[in-house]
């Protein structure tokens, strides 16, 4: 007979404690492995900014609220997933010839469009074709493409005029979806009917459009790299961005495309409903000056600017400290930036002394003189401005904010120059080729009027090869010129808050490998939302 | 009284009056900043680009060139392509315009309960009802409409997950029949409400109470009293008839305008009518529907001005026009 004794009682308990940490922790276990496991079925609404007007992505006018929801419907030759890296899409291997003259696509077999037709080289060909000779507003990107050739149905080889190794990156950019040849050939691409009612193959397949209302897509079960996980796919016009914030707070949609202001970030996060996603684009915010006005065409006072703007407190003060500061002249931690060449750092005696060099001094108020800075409306440019203003004022600056609406802001700044800084913000990336515009003599982005004949130079030789250390070398050279001249000032990389539902896993914006590694920006295919 | 010659009358004048909207509508949108090419290719546009848009839509001839063509296009009944959706401007218009005769009809309704009020609080000047309404009215009609519309989004959306925030329908709802009615119904209360009681509701019960309130101390008032009607038979076969008719004339011109779309409650949820058809167009200077709508609108306040005076002269036989 066993006797009773405290210590057996205490071992028992000891023992049975330690028998309900494993269950809870196998079963805790369990349900996270449950939670991780997609959830098929159920429709995922999309807040869009805008009417698409079109769902052609590729037609002669820009419609950005048809580029969100083309992802879904089409695809490209290649894609960025939400990294930016380059991945197969309808190509699923390519090689650049040495020259970097050549470039040579080898595409998927056995897709189909989702009207049944097969999906064949000569798809490709009539789509590029078109974008240049209907000029798609694409058209940029292909100007350099001599011939497209389609030796077979899988097969694309695409003959350059000058070498370009970045032309396989920029084929996964908007305005460059793979379009049916079979629905389009012959006709007039504006007025096709397939503009209204597409026919791509991706992984989803449209529905219905009312216009000014929503695009509803379904699942397309045989996309050829699997289908989603998701029954229907709704994207729901909605314009103002504070009642899209709203309708993702009462569950009347998933996700927003109306990304949210920085500001509003702390109070979403304490929302239990809503999760918020951080994504990076390769984007640099900036200020450009007008080298073609003074004082800015003083290489001491834009040198003196560079010392006097605390960029740290720029990204802690107006973006609540979400993004990325500015410490190069190119993307941080992108392969091509230099990191030996590093911007000025926040130093307002130094910016002083600078200014007294250049031979502004300061008047009976404390002020040297005064610069009209253009920025646009809306966007959480106008905090950015405010701190700039604060910033200079201590250094004998009086910065005036020319605010416009963003029209405006570009006629204004782009077209007629008619500024002293210029706020920006401007696809870099992900190829560093697309610094070009903003530096090169004439460069459609370029505001400032910078023209560098060496800097010309070494952006065609960064082109000319496809060998990445060779590029970074140029690109460096580069970097370290334009530290020199400073046309303009890196500010911060952007990095933009979304929120989105809590319960929906897998957005383009998730840093999950799942959600960023093959699925491309802007796409919906691995989204699912538990019940 | 002549109708028929003072009606064509009154209709041939709109000709000259619509004229003279559209000349000068074209003149000030083209003037404005921004450039719709630039809008159109988007941040690509280089400019052999953006001059090849310019040349596609007609932008790259002068001003007076495109107001004449435009002017010749409109006699023979067509309002143009728009840049954005490039579809006929008349099409677009048509299609939103349900939409916000609906938002608008809806609020109408509502602002009705607005002319009760102001009869009430007319006739029971410095009532606690009186001064409750003044006030209240008087707080709502000073708040922007997009702050209120916000909040209300807040309160009934977010908090309280009674009524949607946006759209004019849920998706996936049916799409007709009993089930689709329902759903309309459902998104419309917020942006009527909110259109109403910022807009309509405030100006119809203020001036109906003036109007009370004028009328009562009228001569014929004082004598309908002296022979001995009761208050109510005074009120309702007197006072209220003849206070009324300065609101049959604003609910007529207001009835004009709003075809245009409530811009702003319409962007702020997203009722997909007439008037964010003008916000996005504004956006991106999509000039012919922009001149569409202006001229739609101008056509349609100037009807609507002819309808509410013969309405007047119905109900005031008073009231006779040469």
């Amino acid at each position: 007979m066993r006797t009773f004794t405290w210590s057996r009682v205490m071992s028992a308990i000891i023992v049975a404690a330690g028998a309900c940490v494993l269950v809870a922790s196998a079963t805790g276990k369990g349900t996270a492995q449950q939670a991780q496991t997609p959830v098929r079925g159920g429709t995922l609404v999309v807040s869009l900014a805008g009417d698409p007007g079109t769902l052609n992505p590729d037609l002669n006018t820009y419609s950005t609220h048809a580029v969100e929801i083309a992802r879904n419907i089409f695809d490209t030759l290649v894609a960025y997933n939400s990294k930016w890296q380059t991945i197969p899409d309808l190509a699923r291997t390519w090689k650049v010839s040495p020259d970097a003259k050549t470039v040579t696509f080898h595409l998927a077999k056995n897709v189909k469009w989702s009207d049944g037709t097969p999906f064949t080289s000569a798809d490709v060909k009539w789509t590029y074709g078109a974008i240049k000779t209907q000029k798609g507003w694409a058209i940029d990107y292909l100007s350099n493409v001599r011939s497209i050739q389609t030796p077979d149905k899988y097969t694309v080889v695409l003959k350059l005029s000058h070498p370009d190794a970045s032309l396989v990156s920029t084929l996964a950019d908007q305005g460059l979806s793979i379009l049916p040849a079979h629905l389009y050939k012959g006709t007039d691409w504006n007025k096709n009917p397939a503009n209204l009612k597409p026919v791509g193959t991706g992984p989803y397949i449209f529905d219905s459009y009312t216009p000014d209302a929503q695009v509803v897509l379904k699942a397309n079960p045989k996309y050829f790299q699997g289908g989603p996980y998701l029954d229907k796919l709704v994207f729901q016009v909605t314009p103002d961005q504070a009642t899209a914030l709203a309708a993702l707070q009462s569950g009347q949609v998933q996700f927003t495309t109306n990304f949210a202001p920085p500001g509003t970030v702390p109070s979403l996060q304490k929302n239990k409903n809503v999760r918020v996603d951080f994504y990076t684009y390769p984007v640099i915010a900036y200020q450009a000056y007008n080298l073609n006005r003074k004082p800015l065409n003083n290489p001491l006072v834009r040198k003196a600017l560079a010392y006097a703007v605390d960029r740290n407190a720029i990204n802690r003060i107006a973006q609540n400290g979400l993004t990325t500061t500015a410490n190069h002249l190119y993307l941080e931690g992108a392969w091509a930036t230099s990191k030996g060449v590093v911007l000025p750092k926040y130093n307002p005696t130094l910016a002083n002394r600078l200014l007294d060099q250049a031979g502004f001094k300061r008047d009976k108020d404390g002020n040297r003189f005064s610069l009209e800075y253009l920025i646009y409306t809306g966007y959480g440019v106008e905090p950015v401005a405010d701190v700039v203003k604060e910033q200079l004022k201590k250094v004998g600056i009086k910065l005036n904010i020319d605010a416009l609406e963003w029209g405006s802001y570009v006629t204004k700044g782009t077209d007629r120059k008619d500024f002293d800084v210029m706020f920006g913000m401007g696809f870099t990336g992900p190829d560093p080729s697309l610094i070009g515009p903003f530096v090169k003599s004439g460069g459609f982005s370029n505001v400032s009027g910078y023209s560098n004949a060496t800097v010309n130079h070494l952006l065609q030789k960064a082109v000319a090869t496809p060998n990445e250390a060779t590029r970074a070398r140029y690109y460096r050279q580069i970097q370290q010129i334009l530290l020199r001249d400073m046309p303009r000032l890196p500010l911060f990389d952007r990095k933009v808050p979304f929120p989105v539902a809590a319960n929906c896993h897998n957005f383009w914006t998730d840093s999950n490998p799942e959600a960023w590694k093959q699925q491309g920006e802007r796409s919906y295919w691995k989204v699912w939302c538990s019940k | 009284m002549n109708w028929p010659a003072y009606l064509t009358r009154r209709i041939l004048s709109i000709v000259p009056v619509v004229v003279a909207i559209v000349v000068l509508a074209f003149l000030l949108i083209n003037l404005a900043p921004g450039d719709p090419a630039r809008v159109l290719a988007g941040e690509r546009g280089n400019p052999e680009y953006l001059a090849y848009v310019r040349h596609k839509y007609g932008l790259d001839h002068s001003m007076g060139y495109r107001l004449w063509k435009y002017g010749e296009a409109v006699a023979q009944g067509d309002f143009g392509t728009s840049l954005a959706y490039q579809r006929p401007v008349a099409s677009l218009i048509f299609d939103r315009l349900p939409a916000t005769l609906l938002l608008i009809g809806a609020a109408q309704v509502i602002a009705i309960f607005g002319i009760l009020a102001g009869a009430i609080a007319g006739a029971r000047r410095g009532s606690l009802f009186d001064r409750a309404t003044s006030i209240s009215t008087l707080v709502v009609y000073s708040t922007p409409v997009f702050w209120t519309g916000l909040m209300l989004i807040i309160l009934f959306s977010v908090e309280l997950r009674w009524l949607p925030a946006s759209g004019m329908t849920s998706p996936l709802a049916p799409t007709s029949g009993y089930g689709h009615y329902v759903d309309v119904l459902h998104h419309l209360i917020l942006p009527a409400f909110t259109l109403a009681i910022v807009w309509y509701l405030p100006e119809y019960l203020r001036l109906t109470r003036a109007g009370v309130i004028q009328t009562m101390n009228e001569d014929f008032v004082l004598t309908a009293r002296a022979t001995g009607l009761s208050e109510r038979a005074v009120l309702f076969r007197h006072v209220f008839r003849n206070a009324l008719l300065p609101v049959v004339t604003l609910v007529g011109l207001q009835v004009g305008l709003a075809i245009s779309g409530a811009i702003i409650t319409e962007s702020v949820f997203g009722w997909p009518g007439l008037g964010r058809l003008t916000y996005e167009s504004i956006g991106t200077r999509d000039y012919p529907v922009l001149l569409g709508i202006l001229f739609f609108t101008a056509i349609s306040v100037a009807f609507m001005s002819i309808v509410t005076d013969v309405v007047y002269a119905l109900l005031d036989p008073r009231v006779k026009y040469a």
